[in-house]
């Protein structure tokens, strides 16, 4: 806490909330892109499927790109199923990250989209 | 960010997704459902939400035909096709046997290599997250010749195994 406070939480938030901008206008320009959950006040989650990819595999490509996301049910089947979904794919931003890295999961993305879409 | 790691382990992945495997998922072997009478069985993968449904037509000791059904990532999908070219034609205990020496081959990772198209799978082995994507249909495959030749078995599931991935 004394290193968050230090930062400060009005700034940590503001950083994050562009941020989350960011990854979310990037995201969204991948074609087949589904974002999932896009609620205007929320934390720093982008949640999102592709089209004909699985999130596992595109989380295991992400992985081998230096990226990490997370993948899968989240711990929350219950919503998963009500939305019809078999998982999802996660990229987290917090304030330690940088533009530079979402380029990065975009870019990474975009390979693994090549290789494993039908 | 350097060359090295902008490029990541290119090589690694295309191990892991080489193109049987890419062939086997996009395409699926013998996908569908058998009418009865059959062996058949339900596995499922509760932390990633990966399922699959194994049908085996088995004559008085042989695997006359194998299908699946189910969805999931791409090294399921390709395993379940390619689970269901291996075992056809294969006498009851030799699939018993082919199915046990898959697993093994998993569970114990200086084993020898599956032979064969099963090669093709033998990268997931270093993916510890992945591994159970390629056993989940084979595991399944193993209740359904276990199971009554009728009737659905109870759904087989990933969870008991091993250490955790997270879903």
């Amino acid at each position: 806490m004394d290193y968050l406070n230090a930062i400060g939480l009005q700034r940590i938030a503001a950083c994050e909330a562009e941020l989350l901008d960011y990854t979310v206008a990037a995201l969204g320009a991948v074609p087949g892109l589904t974002l999932v959950g896009t609620a205007p006040q929320r934390a720093g989650v982008a949640s999102f499927t592709v089209d004909g990819v699985h999130p596992h595999d595109i989380g295991t490509v992400l992985d081998q790109h230096g990226v990490a996301i997370r993948a899968g049910h989240h711990c929350a089947m219950p919503v998963m199923e009500k939305f019809g979904l078999s998982g999802t794919a996660r990229a987290s931003v917090a304030f330690y990250n940088t533009t530079a890295e979402i380029d990065r999961l975009v870019a990474a993305l975009h390979v693994a989209i090549r290789l494993l879409r039908p | 960010m350097n060359a090295a790691t902008d490029t990541g382990n290119a090589n690694d992945v295309a191990a892991l997704y080489q193109r049987t495997v890419l062939d086997h998922s996009r395409q699926p072997r013998n996908f569908g459902r058998l009418p009865p009478p059959v062996q058949r069985a339900v596995g499922h993968n509760v932390l990633c939400g990966d399922k699959v449904t194994i049908y085996l037509h088995c004559d008085a000791d042989r695997v006359v035909r194998a299908t699946f059904e189910g969805s999931g990532c791409a090294i399921c999908m390709a395993s379940a096709s390619l689970l269901t070219e291996h075992l056809a034609g294969l006498g009851v205990a030799a699939a018993g046997a082919a199915v046990t020496g898959f697993l093994h081959s998993f569970a114990a990772p200086d084993s020898p290599t599956p032979a064969g198209a099963l090669a093709a799978l033998a990268a997931v082995r270093t993916y510890p997250s992945r591994v159970r994507c390629a056993t989940l249909p084979w595991q399944t495959a193993q209740a359904a010749l276990a199971g009554p030749t009728t009737g659905a078995k109870g759904p087989v599931s990933t969870e008991k195994d091993g250490p955790h991935g997270h879903g």
